[in-house]
């Protein structure tokens, strides 16, 4: 059966899956101390932290100044589609601009956890942006159903 | 270092970065091998093309088969396909081992010791050898202004024994009609064999092509020996045949095992299937010879018509020899006259536009550009 596997050669040459490059430095790394390692673990997990915090804005803290920020524009203006218009592209705006600022800091913990001595072959993004929704949905359903939702009407007086 | 360049350096090269240095000299490489233009050779008259694959395909067929016995030592197949095809009856033909050792098996039979053979000159150089291998002595005739049947029968003496003439002849291009060449037969004494070697039959255009051939029913002491290393490319294969009238000496010429079945296997595929692909040679060969013509009378040089698939020409102020040295740096291989007879002439094959217009175009540097 044909196949478009660049690596399935039938055998006949050794091959190598595209992405599994090992990583390259251009040169061997220099000035490089156990205090310095373990100082870049500290770091390493910091950039995490900021990383995992700037994601969690995405879902919270973000829409809400662009909400107050739409209802003072439809306050000035008077008109409900100019507010609207301006929570829908702001979140937008701001998601890009987040995501970017999160890239940079997604590339320098990868950089730091190198330094700290970890084969570190790619960034922690993806995984970090995914746990992020999973923790925003778990505090809306948490608020929804618990606190804002039907559980206090539920609730006994 | 600063804070930003200890960790820069551990930042990663790209994947492809390692590659970039051999990828730009492999680059270099392909423009260079690009630009080299290999050298055309135009120095043979066998079809410069690979076979029919059909045709190899059949040799090895036969390859893998029952080998280890004999082919047909009469390769009556073939024989009948090229009877039906000449329109003379099986047993006037005879398969050999190409026509060079079928005219060597007839100047074997035909001449002895002091025995004379003539032949046209310049010609096919295998004639005097194979004279001198049948201990006969070779007799050059002057053919530098076209083939006169009179101008040959005037040098019979009564030592000759055979007259082989190469029919267009190679190098020169001339070639002999039947209107010439029946007169010839019809005034030569007894003793005297006409071996016509017409390897390049197909590529004249001057009479039909089987038109000498059929004077073999006429003269007995005709023999008509045609090949498959021209016109039907198969030269590496060794087949050729003859066809005449003289039982004892058809006999006497053909191998005596016959002819290797992978060949045998070949050739006969050849002639049910290539009769279209030869056609096809014989035209690009005739009209890449007018273009040429027609191109070379713009230079100094002088050529005459051809029969062949080459033209024979030489420059007026410049010998064969230097001629072939300069187009031989221009990247043209051509064959230096010297060898076939005609110091100042050069035999250069045609073959398809592409070699035409290289061919001119060197020409035109060499002669007029003066490189």
């Amino acid at each position: 059966m044909a196949s478009n596997d660049p690596t399935d050669t039938g055998g006949l040459f050794i091959g190598r899956r595209p992405g599994t490059a090992p990583v390259r430095f251009p040169d061997a790394p220099q000035g490089v101390t156990e205090s310095r390692q373990r100082r870049d673990r500290i770091v390493a997990h910091l950039l995490l932290a900021v990383e995992l915090a700037m994601c969690l804005t995405l879902f919270g803290p973000q829409p809400a100044g662009w909400l107050w920020v739409g209802s003072q524009v439809e306050y000035l203006t008077g008109y409900v589609t100019a507010g609207i218009s301006v929570i829908m592209l702001g979140c937008l705006a701001s998601l890009m601009l987040t995501m970017a600022a999160a890239k940079r800091v997604d590339h320098a913990w990868k950089l730091v956890r190198r330094a700290a001595g970890h084969r570190q072959e790619r960034g922690a993004l993806e995984r970090i942006f995914a746990a992020s929704v999973g923790v925003a949905a778990l505090a809306f359903t948490i608020w929804f159903l618990f606190i804002q939702g039907p559980a206090p009407s539920l609730a006994p007086a | 270092m600063d804070l930003f360049s200890y960790y820069r350096q551990f930042d990663d090269v790209d994947e492809e970065e390692p590659n970039l240095e051999r990828r730009k000299r492999r680059h270099e490489e392909r423009r260079q091998a690009l630009e080299r233009v290999p050298d055309l050779d135009l120095s043979g008259t066998e079809w410069p093309d690979m076979p029919d694959s059909e045709i190899v395909n059949a040799a090895i067929y036969r390859a893998r088969g029952r080998v280890n016995g004999y082919p047909d030592r009469h390769a009556s197949g073939i024989r009948r396909l090229l009877a039906e095809r000449h329109d003379v009856e099986p047993e006037q033909v005879v398969l050999g081992n190409g026509a060079a050792d079928l005219l060597q098996a007839a100047a074997l039979t035909l001449l002895g010791e002091g025995d004379e053979l003539i032949t046209p000159w310049p010609s096919y150089p295998l004639y005097p050898l194979m004279a001198a291998r049948a201990g006969a002595r070779p007799v050059s005739v002057a053919y530098e202004d076209g083939p006169r049947g009179s101008t040959l029968a005037a040098a019979v003496t009564d030592r000759t024994r055979a007259i082989v003439i190469c029919n267009p002849n190679d190098p020169t291009g001339h070639y002999l009609p039947a209107n010439e060449l029946g007169p010839l037969l019809a005034v030569l004494p007894e003793r005297v064999h006409v071996l016509l070697d017409e390897a390049l039959v197909h590529f004249q255009e001057a009479e039909e092509e089987d038109a000498c051939l059929r004077l073999v029913d006429a003269f007995p002491r005709l023999l008509v020996v045609r090949t498959f290393s021209k016109a039907y490319g198969l030269s590496g294969l060794r087949a050729g045949y003859a066809v005449g009238t003289d039982a004892g000496l058809l006999g006497t010429i053909a191998p005596v095992h016959g002819v290797n079945a992978l060949t045998q296997a070949a050739v006969e595929h050849a002639l049910r299937t290539g009769d279209a692909e030869i056609e096809r040679r014989r035209e690009t060969v005739l009209s890449e010879r007018a273009r040429l013509l027609r191109g070379l009378l713009d230079l100094p040089v002088e050529v005459g018509a051809s029969h062949g698939n080459f033209l024979w020409l030489r420059a007026r102020e410049m010998d064969g020899r230097e001629l072939a040295e300069r187009l031989r740096k221009q990247g043209i291989i051509v064959a230096p006259g010297g060898p076939l007879g005609a110091d100042e002439h050069i035999r250069a094959t045609v073959r398809d536009s592409a070699a035409s217009d290289r061919m001119l175009r060197a020409l035109e540097n060499i002669l007029v550009g003066g490189q």
